[in-house]
């Protein structure tokens, strides 16, 4: 061994370097272990009690979930799409998204969605932490986690709204993420008739809704942490935060005033406006921090795309038509991408992988 | 302090098997281990590695050269990190976690971390208990049930080559 100091004649300074201990790999597991798809990890619960121990862990699960929202390499995200299959069913399928943004053709595959006894319909209603809500022939809303394919049926959300409104097509549904709360939190705005809305609020937590006596317009919904809607007098985009359960207004950009609303979506979990002008085009404007006006950012768009998500090397997967394409903002070039077996598809969203269950918090 | 010249200033590190290694310090201070002991002037001899082997560190070498080269490209940097350790195998990265974890390098751990979890995604219960020298401590009924709640995740797992 070289001459190392023994505590008595360390010098102060010496005490920032960090002790020579030996590590082990076993020290490094849980970094390893949060970059690994849910399939693997599930898988790795057999290892030993101690990975079964870490792996289940409330706080593994928000590090995984942290490296899945942040990771830029896709490895985790995959676009999941409702496809209309004869004779009148609808089936989800999925794919993983590092194929779509390298190549022309992409495989898509179906989504083992667990409830096979009802496939009417299925819609896609938001997705949050790896939680997608899911609405099945109309009334029976889900929580469903495609990564580990467990999936928690919600209450009735019309029990007692008015009975011309017990369909939830005629809803308007939010899916967010509570975070003040750690709950998951959905809202059902009902359109009961003109100028009239009931909302409610689902929470996880307590498995039950609630009314809530806010927007009392017809709203559009969009998702994540906070709600945001569109109010249609004036364009307004108002807000919900799931947290308070109070209601906001959003400041808009400095965009061009058109005759027609605006719309919205969701572009890499951020907030975005489309703004559409007659014969012109249309401007896309992404929020890329809520809550911060100058964060408004304006994109190239044309009134036909909508963007789903940014890839690896900045190129956009764009929604066109019932189909994709990826868009690079560089160089103003687009290219088709057919996700095989899921052309055209009905309605599509990206989610990426978590080990959030709907079930750990009631 | 080294006093500051126009020539770059070279480190010799040593490795835990008395390996000697001449490094740029501008390379070396992308561990801030190394960094810590240059701004504190312990750097004028040689610099002991107490926890790096001789292989481990003349790979560690080759990284901080090769990345203190690029320019501030994080795209590049990445391409390269991806390049520098696509043919490691499982041992080796194991001893980079280590040898990145002392020397305080955060990036080469991140891209290390994610490499090893790439390699070992397909990979059966068995190849992950004896590379990381885990005992199974299931009762084989215990084991069972854990499998049965996620039988699906054992489809499609590569058949064990220990590579």
């Amino acid at each position: 061994m070289e001459t190392k100091p023994s505590i008595s004649d360390h010098q102060p300074r010496i005490i920032r370097y960090p002790a020579p201990a030996e590590t082990y790999l076993e020290d490094h597991i849980e970094e390893i272990l949060s970059r690994l798809p849910v399939k693997s990890l599930l898988r790795f619960r057999c290892v030993s009690k101690s990975w079964r121990a870490l792996i289940s862990s409330k706080r593994f699960i928000k590090a995984h979930l942290e490296h899945s929202r942040k990771d830029t390499t896709n490895f985790t995200r995959h676009v999941i799409v409702s496809t209309s299959t004869p004779p009148g069913g609808i089936r989800l399928k999925h794919c993983s998204l590092p194929p779509l943004f390298c190549g022309l053709v992409a495989d898509s595959s179906d989504v083992d969605f667990p409830i096979t006894n009802r496939v009417g319909s299925v819609c896609i209603r938001g997705n949050c932490n790896g939680l997608v809500c899911v609405v099945i022939d109309k009334k029976h809303i889900y929580l469903w986690n495609p990564s580990t394919r467990k999936f928690k049926e919600m209450p009735h959300a019309d029990a007692d709204v008015d009975s011309n409104s017990d369909d939830t097509t005629k809803a308007i549904i939010g899916f967010g993420f509570d975070e003040s709360n750690e709950d998951y939190k959905v809202l059902a705005v009902f359109n009961v008739g003109r100028d009239e809305t009931n909302v409610k609020i689902y929470s996880l937590r307590t498995n039950s809704w609630k009314i809530i006596d806010v927007f009392k317009d017809g709203l559009t919904l969009s998702e994540t942490g906070t709600l945001k809607g569109s109010d249609s007098r004036g364009w307004d985009i108002v807000s919900l935060d799931v947290g308070s359960e109070v209601c906001g207004t959003v400041a808009q950009p400095s965009y061009v005033e058109s005759d027609l609303a605006p719309w919205f979506g969701l572009f890499g979990g951020c907030l975005c406006v489309f703004y559409h002008h007659p014969k012109i085009g249309v401007d896309v404007w992404v929020l890329k921090e809520y809550g911060v006006t100058e964060s408004w950012t304006k994109m190239a768009g044309r009134p036909e795309f909508k963007p789903l998500c940014i890839g690896p090397k900045g190129e956009i997967l764009v929604v066109y038509g019932q189909g994709f394409l990826i868009y690079s903002p560089k160089d103003y070039r687009f290219r088709l991408i057919v996700m095989r077996n899921a052309c055209p598809f009905l309605e599509a969203d990206v989610r990426y992988e978590s080990l959030v269950s709907a079930f750990l918090l009631s | 302090m080294a006093a500051e010249t126009g020539t770059p200033t070279t480190l010799t590190l040593k490795s835990n098997d008395d390996e000697l290694f001449s490094v740029a310090e501008s390379a070396a201070i992308l561990s801030v281990t190394i960094r810590n002991m240059v701004e504190d002037g312990c750097a004028g001899g040689v610099i002991p590695l107490d926890n790096v082997d001789g292989k481990t560190l003349a790979s560690v070498i080759t990284y901080m050269n090769g990345i203190s080269a690029i320019p501030a490209d994080e795209e590049k940097k990445k391409s390269y990190r991806d390049k520098f350790l696509s043919d490691k195998d499982f041992e080796t990265l194991a001893d980079m976690v280590l040898a990145a974890n002392y020397l305080n390098m955060s990036c080469l751990m991140d891209a290390v971390s994610a490499k090893i979890a790439q390699v070992m995604e397909k990979k059966s219960v068995g190849w992950v208990r004896r590379k990381f020298g885990i005992e199974n401590d299931y009762t084989p009924e215990e084991e069972a049930a854990v499998k049965e709640e996620h039988k699906w995740t054992f489809e499609g797992v590569e058949t064990d080559d220990d590579n």
